[in-house]
């Protein structure tokens, strides 16, 4: 076994034993697709500010049977948040909000946040910047 | 395994890195790698970094829900502790992939090798000041770092 092998071996058994991921961190394009935009609005039922990204957690009603179905929206970093007028209580627990981004490839109930658009029509924008994101063309 | 067993095997693992970089310098006139071993790679990200990251990342949080705001953060010197053992790891991890076990002949490569480890030094000085703001602001740099390294050299498989 080489040292750089023994290094790695060794670290690896040090941390075996952590815990799992909470949350991937990823380029855009491994988990969303830039072709399937879609916009949500839904009432807001989490909001998770935890790094690599902060998560918002709505329930939109099912166009066909009218039954809530939770999304979870995938935003940027909590700092990213903050620096673009983002506060903890910005967004209150039961919000109606307008969700633009893109849909996960997986085909879950999960979606790369751009744009939020909250019920008093101020829209703030969510995106991980530096992801290859659609919208990082943008700004 | 008990917490001074992995403290002695992560202080063995750091003992040895010296030696990688002493490998470095011998195999200086091989040709450059072009991208490494891709399955020690992938074994670096899935067994070592990404976890080391994870707890970084989820050591400060804020969760609101009906039920009211939980905040989280490390409270005892044992739980900022691990904290800092784990942005080390992620710091160390960065130099390992400087090395020509990993290096890539891209400069973008050797810069956000760099960038990892710049970001994982502001997260060891957090922990140690215990400044929960500090490794939450620290979160999005290292992100940043994986992000961008990811987004230029890891392969998107097709849908």
């Amino acid at each position: 076994m080489d040292a750089s092998r023994a290094w790695l071996a060794a670290v690896a058994v040090v941390f075996a034993g952590a815990a799992t991921p909470l949350v991937a961190h990823h380029a855009f394009a491994a988990e969303f697709d830039a072709n399937k935009p879609v916009t949500l609005t839904g009432a807001v039922s989490k909001v998770e500010w935890i790094n690599p990204h902060s998560w918002l957690t709505i329930e939109v009603p099912n166009p066909k049977t009218g039954k809530p179905e939770t999304w979870r929206i995938e935003m940027g970093a909590p700092n990213q948040l903050l620096r673009r007028g983002w506060t903890r209580t910005t967004v209150a627990i039961g919000t109606r909000v307008t969700v633009e981004g893109y849909r996960a490839k997986d085909g879950s109930n999960t979606a790369n946040g751009g744009n939020i658009t909250l019920g008093d029509g101020r829209k703030l924008f969510v995106g991980s910047s530096g992801t290859g994101a659609p919208y990082d063309k943008k700004q | 395994m008990t917490r001074s067993s992995k403290s002695i095997l992560l202080l063995a693992s750091l003992c040895i890195l010296p030696a990688c970089r002493g490998s470095e310098a011998k195999t200086a006139a091989a040709p450059p790698a072009k991208g490494g071993a891709p399955t020690e790679l992938q074994r670096l990200m899935k067994e070592t970094i990404d976890p080391a990251a994870d707890v970084v990342w989820g050591a400060v949080s804020t969760t609101i829900s009906a039920e009211g705001m939980v905040d989280k953060a490390p409270a005892t010197a044992a739980e900022w502790a691990t904290v800092r053992s784990n942005a080390v790891v992620l710091r160390d991890s960065g130099r390992l992939l400087l090395t020509d076990a990993f290096a890539n002949t891209d400069p973008a490569w050797a810069a956000q090798a760099n960038a990892l480890v710049q970001s994982s030094e502001q997260a060891i000085k957090a922990a140690e000041a215990k400044d929960v703001e500090g490794i939450l602001a620290v979160g999005e740099t290292i992100n940043l770092s994986c992000a961008q390294c990811h987004l230029k050299f890891m392969a998107i498989p097709p849908r």
